[in-house]
């Protein structure tokens, strides 16, 4: 190994459970917030900058949800779900929020969510990455592009309908039907 | 919305997207509420949400994004109750008759107002409430001329930092320089004694002052860098005499830059921890946005002799 190779070798840290790491955080433990941020905010980060498509308001959406675990960790029960699942989904609705100029809503975020699997982990989270693509890419056309408009776009049922012409049940059918087959993909 | 008084399975994932309407939303809440399998499968929805999230193509954020969290989050201290043992309470006995609680047991006594018993100090204890009234009322005077005080030398002190130094002024200046788009770079060599110029390669000055953590890097004849790429600056600390072998201390991100049209670049006063030994500095290729470990190449690198 030349000497450059050498000094730029990185040490890799042992994984630490998710709520292990809240407790840490609740306590006032900024190096627990520093491994939380590793372990999820390249998660975080490309969610916003998929529905915000700006770097800038991506980071500020990122900032905003990891200030908001610092503060509050105890919002996030283990009860809840997986902490990356949750994250995922919180950075959506607040980017949507974000890009609707919307107060964010808390309600539906105080829902249980049910753990897709271990995202802590990286393998297994890059494993659940690479099968959710390929059942995504499998899906017919029009459920694909439905989804797609729902999640990342962030158009409501109805404006989707609007825009597509398909009728409103339609819409709704065609969410419901991508995401059992994206559930069904993953259990496969 | 809701059929044999459960929430319509295609409304079930528009509720997990938050498009219900805002009234269809609360009632479907209510609903939840009291309705374990609508609330599981909502969760199953939220997990299948969260796995489709996963498919979005995956960025790295910024290199810098992790230190400004944490010096927001250095700016948040948080403070940690201290857990006091509950106390202890005993049954009482199911014949013994329910006492009133003890004064001092709980968190939030209430004190009971009891009329006061006349006595031969009543008039003494009246006396002396003026006097304390008396003696606050000086107290008071004197804080209020010391508040008087501190707030003109504040007034006068916010006056001298609003006026910049000479010092300031030129640092300002030199930062200009340095950073304008519009400021002229040139790298100089010694002329070819032939008359025939080199080619013209990439290279990188770095100024660092560790204690500080202070860093000015000047750049030249650097290459484009392909779309959705960018060059990035690291330190790269010297190891610790004592660390174990295999471990070393990881490169620290410096800010990530692009070249300009004629090939220079530079990045100054980056936001980089201070005290750190440098035992060199490199450059390498990386995903806009930037990236907290290195990938390589080393495009290149300087270490101190």
């Amino acid at each position: 190994m030349d000497r450059e190779d050498e000094v730029l070798t990185t040490a890799t840290q042992p994984a630490e459970e998710d709520a292990a790491l809240l407790a840490r955080v609740q306590r006032g433990d900024e190096q627990a917030m520093v491994m939380l941020f590793d372990r999820y905010s390249r998660i975080v980060y490309s969610v916003a900058l998929r529905v915000l498509r700006d770097a800038a308001s991506a980071e500020d959406i990122l900032q905003e949800i990891f200030m908001q675990i610092w503060r509050n960790p105890a919002a996030f029960v283990a009860t809840r779900g997986s902490l990356g699942g949750w994250l995922a989904v919180v950075t959506r609705n607040r980017s949507i929020d974000s890009l609707r100029r919307k107060k964010p809503t808390e309600q539906v975020e105080e829902l249980q969510l049910a753990a897709p699997g271990n995202m802590a982990d990286e393998a297994e989270r890059n494993l659940m990455m690479e099968k959710a693509r390929v059942v995504i890419a499998q899906l017919p056309a029009e459920q694909r592009k439905t989804l797609e408009m729902a999640f990342f776009d962030g158009l409501t049922h109805s404006e989707i309908a609007e825009m597509t012409g398909d009728p409103l049940g339609t819409v709704k059918t065609r969410i419901r039907s991508a995401l059992l087959t994206l559930r069904k993909g993953l259990q496969a | 919305m809701n059929t044999a008084n459960h929430i319509a399975p295609e409304d079930l994932p528009l509720i997990a997207l938050q498009f219900l309407p805002e009234q269809e939303m609360a009632d479907a809440l209510v609903h939840l509420e009291h309705c374990e399998a609508c609330r599981a499968e909502i969760a199953r929805y939220q997990g299948d949400l969260a796995t489709y999230a996963l498919t979005s193509e995956m960025h790295s954020p910024p290199a810098l994004a992790r230190e400004r969290l944490m010096r927001r989050v250095a700016k948040e201290k948080k403070v940690i109750p201290i857990e006091r043992p509950q106390p202890v309470t005993t049954a009482a006995h199911p014949d013994e008759p329910v006492l009133a609680p003890r004064r001092g047991s709980g968190m939030f006594d209430v004190e009971t107002y009891e009329e006061p018993r006349r006595s031969r100090s009543a008039g003494i204890a009246a006396w002396s409430g003026w006097a304390i009234a008396a003696g606050l009322a000086v107290v008071a005077g004197l804080l209020f001329h010391q508040r008087q005080v501190l707030q003109s030398n504040v007034k006068d002190l916010s006056a001298k930092a609003s006026q910049p130094t000479g010092e300031d002024t030129r640092a300002e200046a030199v930062l200009k320089t340095l950073t304008s788009e519009g400021a002229m770079q040139v790298a100089m060599h010694i002329p070819p004694p032939d008359g025939v110029p080199a080619p013209r390669l990439p290279e990188g000055h770095t100024t660092y002052l560790s204690e500080k953590g202070q860093l000015v890097f000047v750049a030249a004849n650097l290459l484009p860098v392909p779309q959705g790429k960018t060059y990035e600056l690291w330190v790269l600390p010297q190891q610790p005499e004592d660390a174990p072998k295999g471990q070393s201390l990881s490169p620290i991100p410096a800010g990530t830059f692009k070249p300009d049209q004629y090939g220079s670049a530079s990045v100054v006063m980056p936001d980089i921890p201070k005290g750190v030994t440098a035992q060199g500095f490199g450059v390498t290729i990386e995903d806009d946005g930037g990236s907290k470990t290195p990938t390589m190449p080393i495009v290149l690198v300087g270490l101190s002799i």
